[in-house]
């Protein structure tokens, strides 16, 4: 007599989005995400499965949608052509597709688009005359990042973003500055502390902490002044 | 104050403004490129559509667009045992084009000044509006910039000691609302 095993524990919650990301792919697709799945760190998993989360809400806009799913095929190192949301907005969209989407949305994403797309052709090519320089073939590279062979070829082939932390290993495996590789990262980086910045809930510093108790700095005296709208200039005229 | 040519506008900026933003440009440094960057691209829209951060364009008597700026409200967390939140008021970016850096010559009408004073009054805004009290606005600044770290010296803006933000060691300054 045969059995069937049932889970110790109901299916949590939070898994919910990631089945039905994976009932949603096709064959092919499934089988290059979960390799992708298997071969990355658990923090990419961990990042993947957040970022399933968003696109899966129902809170959130198109936008976010499209952006979740691009952090993810970038997380993952998929072929823009590998599909993650179909045409009707389910779950699996291509990279190119969901990033032509928010383009549309966006104007000014086309054009910040446009900009990385750039950054990333000037990327490979740098890529690609350093290894040539310094004699450095796809798989040593690989070992040396602890990454895999086909990711790099990937990378030399504008067929992934690199993550920044990639970026960061490459530069020190190739021992040159990492703007040598992305000239814009300290930009980048820098937006990204502006982010963090305005992050609800951030748990200060004890040096943060002790200087917003401190109270011998006075309270100032300037109150500041209100502009006139443009448009009421305009009525006014 | 009396009527001048370097009088400003303020209108809170939204998507459709970004077309307008081709030809502006805060300069060539790292530092510039960031505000540029933060204006143009999807950065604002986040913090817009995140933090509900309000954001103005500045613009001149000759409809050219000066500068922006952007101010929102958040909570940050006392570290542990205390654990509590308290909001603040920050300002996550503001930029002025190159051209009208350091203009006008006069001080009262200088577009750095009205734009701080704006922001400032603003701030005030928010934190009168606010149920919970606001003690703190805060900012941060890159060290190598520091004709703004004047500036906002000259706002009551202090560097809090020994806090640096990101890769880059950004300040962080403090100006006190109330309390």
């Amino acid at each position: 007599m045969s059995t069937i095993n049932t889970p110790d524990q109901p299916i949590d919650r939070k898994d919910v989005p990631f089945l039905k990301f994976l009932i949603s792919l096709p064959g092919e697709q499934l089988q290059s995400f979960c390799r992708a799945l298997q071969e990355c760190s658990s923090q990419i998993r961990e990042d993947v499965l957040q970022m399933l989360e968003i696109a899966d809400g129902d809170q959130a806009s198109q936008l976010e949608r499209s952006r979740a799913l691009m952090t993810i095929a970038d997380q993952l190192h998929l072929l823009p052509t590998q599909s993650l949301r179909d045409n009707e907005g389910r779950l699996g969209m291509g990279l190119v597709e969901s990033e032509g989407l928010a383009a549309a949305e966006v104007p000014a994403l086309a054009v910040h688009i446009a900009k990385m797309d750039s950054q990333e052709a000037d990327f490979a090519e740098r890529l690609r005359n350093l290894m040539k320089t310094k004699h450095i073939t796809q798989k040593e590279l690989a070992k040396r990042i602890e990454c895999s062979q086909p990711a790099i070829s990937h990378m030399l082939n504008r067929k992934s973003r690199p993550q920044r932390k990639t970026l960061m290993k490459l530069a020190r495996a190739l021992s040159v500055d990492v703007r040598e590789l992305w000239p814009d990262l300290e930009v980048a980086e820098r937006l990204d502390t502006v982010a963090a910045f305005q992050e609800d809930g951030y748990v200060m510093t004890d040096a943060e902490a002790a200087a917003l108790k401190d109270s011998t700095q006075p309270k100032s005296k300037i109150k500041g002044r209100a502009l006139p709208s443009r448009k009421s200039n305009r009525g006014g005229k | 104050m009396a009527e001048s040519e370097y009088q400003l506008t303020a209108d809170l900026f939204t998507e459709a403004d970004q077309k307008e933003l081709v030809g502006f440009s805060c300069g060539d440094s790292v530092v510039a490129s960031t505000c540029d960057e933060w204006i143009k691209g999807a950065d604002v829209l986040e913090s817009m559509a995140r933090w509900k951060t309000l954001v103005w364009l500045y613009r001149n008597t000759a409809e050219q667009i000066v500068g922006f700026s952007s101010v929102g409200k958040c909570r940050w967390k006392w570290p542990l045992p205390d654990g509590e939140h308290t909001n603040l008021v920050l300002i996550p970016m503001l930029g002025i084009d190159a051209q009208f850096q350091g203009e006008p010559p006069d001080k009262e009408w200088r577009y750095s000044h009205q734009i701080m004073n704006h922001l400032v009054f603003e701030a005030h805004q928010i934190a009168d509006a606010s149920s919970k009290p606001i003690e703190w606005l805060l900012l941060l600044v890159h060290p190598s910039n520091e004709r703004a770290v004047k500036l906002y010296e000259a706002f009551d803006f202090e560097v809090i000691p020994h806090v640096t933000r990101g890769p880059a060691g950004s300040y962080v300054m403090k100006h006190r609302l109330a309390g």
